[in-house]
């Protein structure tokens, strides 16, 4: 039997509206929902809890990395050509806490960047289910739903709290055989 | 939390966009005239910096004991200029200022435009400046590399991170924005907008990695904000130099930084709000608030002045005193007391109400900080230089003509890539104006 896979989007123009849909969406626990708006919102945080970003990690070990290269590469150069000057210890380590720290935070920019790349699938070419309102003042949301599921939600989406969906689209998603 | 609304009453986020993408349509005539004009500023420059290329650094008027003029004394500038774009948008994020967003922007652009202007000057200065990649870490035909114990090797890594992390920082808080523009332009330029906003779609996941991502590059950032311009006084407090070898320098020099970037923020802001007409956007409110912390690094900076002379004379070392005597009497005196009047006594008509909320007033007010604060590296570096220890090797330096076309060819460059950043990217954080505008509405608490 064919089960095929739809996309539903709602887009909204009124925040309050918006919100309600989405609690009532999120009541029945949809996991493939992805919401749209043109700031973060800290709402929708509430509504869809979600792990503490990942970009962290990213960070963590960017930061170390700078921290030993920013030491390592001192020593290590130092004590290639071990030459004593002004009395002082060929590996000066007070001098060397400059170089490991600006490399820690170079390092730890760096991998940040990445961090948010790998986590927020940047760059992506596919804009095709996006919608250019959402960078606007709209809120949306693009919901995936069985093909027995679908009333169900285009229901709750208009029926939740006197709701008028400014837009709502069937999209017409991948077909899982 | 403050609750004052720093926007113009009955903005809404609607307005926010069409505010703000205003300023990217098609230029008016005067636009092509200052193009025309940063254009002919970094000519100069550029035939000035040919002359000494082709002619050697004995064309620029330094020389025994004067050997670092002007060029090192306008890579501090700019360097300090850079400093308040990152504490804008880095460590107020950080201090959770609401009236951040509207002009974080564009310190951040002053920020990484100035940062390219600082780092040509080292270049510059040291004459050879086809030999510029000596300065980085890798092993020569004899495996000798660079020597990590001299201040300005220390430079080399500071000021190359900090370019870095702040491009980055600049680059990362515009992907939401240049989304916006991606999604308002047709055609070419929507596709250059969105190549930069790299397929941004404003999911909440990509917001909630987002928003921990930024949080972390403002963690970072902050921090090397004050450990750059620690690094570059450092240059000169290492040295055993009086007038230079002074343990305060690191702070004095962070505080300076940020008082004469806060002064550069107003002189570019108050003509760039009256152009694009921002003013619903950029309110005195900003204005206030900027000069406010003008007004604290300006009494910082005062008073290391002070404690500059203070140490010199309780310290009861000859070298010491005669350097702090001859920087306000001698040769150059007058420049110390130009610069003591445009940092430590004009800023401080900023405690009046009437002048701190007037925002013509605190433009004029910003250039002579600007110039007060160029002549305060200058007397720093030149004054203590011209007067060593041994009375024989005293010299004086005036900068020639070939120095002050290269200054003017910086001017000229940084305004032209400011020019041509107003007229393609929103000078305004647009997705941050908004979440603002919409938590004010919405009461929401964001904290």
């Amino acid at each position: 039997m064919h089960n095929s896979t739809n996309r539903i989007k709602a887009v909204f123009s009124n925040y309050k509206k918006f919100i309600n849909a989405l609690k009532s969406i999120a009541k029945i626990q949809y996991q493939d929902l992805e919401v749209f708006s043109p700031m973060p919102l800290h709402d929708v945080e509430k509504i869809l809890p979600q792990r503490p970003s990942g970009v962290r990690w990213f960070t963590f070990v960017g930061g170390i990395i700078g921290l030993a290269i920013g030491f390592g590469l001192p020593i290590y150069t130092v004590l290639q050509w071990p030459l004593i000057t002004g009395g002082k210890p060929v590996v000066t380590i007070q001098a060397f806490i400059i170089i490991a720290f600006e490399l820690l935070i170079l390092f730890g920019a760096i991998f940040t960047l990445l961090g948010l790349l790998f986590h927020a699938r940047l760059p992506r070419q596919n804009l095709s289910n996006y919608d250019g309102r959402f960078s606007e003042n709209s809120f949306g949301m693009i919901i995936k739903a069985g093909d027995d599921e679908v009333a169900g939600i285009t229901e709750l989406l208009q029926e939740a709290d006197d709701l008028v969906v400014d837009k709502l689209e069937m999209l017409s998603g991948e077909v899982n055989l | 939390m403050n609750k004052e609304n720093y926007f113009a009453p009955m903005l809404t986020a609607d307005q926010v966009n069409s505010r703000v993408i205003e300023p990217l349509k098609k230029p008016g005539k005067a636009f092509y005239f200052m193009i025309a004009l940063f254009i002919g500023f970094i000519l100069i420059g550029t035939i000035c910096l040919g002359k000494q290329i082709f002619q050697g650094l004995g064309v620029a008027g330094m020389n025994n004991p004067v050997a670092w003029g002007i060029y090192l004394t306008n890579f501090v500038f700019w360097v300090g200029i850079a400093h308040s774009g990152t504490l804008i948008s880095a460590i107020l994020y950080l201090f959770r200022s609401r009236w951040r967003t509207s002009v974080n922007r564009i310190a951040e652009a002053m920020t990484v435009f100035a940062v390219m202007m600082a780092g040509l000057f080292p270049l510059i200065h040291v004459g050879r400046i086809w030999f510029a990649y000596w300065l980085f870490p890798y092993p020569n035909a004899r495996t000798l590399w660079v020597n990590f114990r001299s201040p300005l090797n220390w430079d080399v890594f500071a000021v190359s991170t900090y370019i870095t992390v702040s491009s980055l920082f600049f680059i990362v808080g515009m992907i939401p924005d240049m989304a916006v523009l991606r999604d308002r332009f047709k055609g070419m330029r929507s596709k250059i907008y969105g190549f930069f906003a790299m397929g941004w779609r404003g999911t909440h996941k990509q917001w909630h990695h987002y928003e921990t991502a930024y949080l972390l590059f403002a963690a970072l950032a902050t921090p090397l904000v004050i450990s750059v311009h620690s690094i570059v006084s450092w240059d000169f407090a290492m040295s055993i130099l009086p007038g230079w070898h002074s343990t305060i320098f690191a702070p004095y020099f962070v505080s300076g930084a940020i008082f004469s970037g806060c002064a550069m923020v107003i002189t570019i802001l108050y003509p760039l709000r009256k152009i694009f007409h921002l003013e619903d956007l950029v309110t005195e409110k900003h204005f206030t608030r900027l000069a406010q912390i003008m007004l604290l690094t300006s009494l910082i900076v005062t008073y290391s002045y002070l404690t500059e002379f203070f140490v010199a004379w309780y310290s009861n070392n000859i070298f010491e005193q005669e350097s702090f005597y001859n920087r306000a009497f001698g040769y150059y005196g007058v420049y110390f007391f130009i610069m003591f009047i445009c940092n430590s006594i004009l800023p401080l008509s900023i405690f009046v109400k009437k002048i701190r909320t007037n925002v013509k007033i605190l433009f004029f007010i910003s250039i002579f900080v600007n110039i007060g604060m160029w002549l305060e590296r200058f007397v720093i570096i030149i004054t203590s230089l011209s007067r060593d220890f041994d009375p024989y090797a005293w010299g004086n330096y005036a900068p020639t003509y070939i120095e002050w076309g290269i200054f003017l060819g910086s001017i000229g460059g940084f305004l032209l890539l400011f020019f041509f950043f107003t007229k393609f990217a929103p000078v305004v954080a647009i997705s941050e104006v908004k979440g603002q505008i919409h938590h004010d509405i919405q009461g929401g608490d964001h904290a």
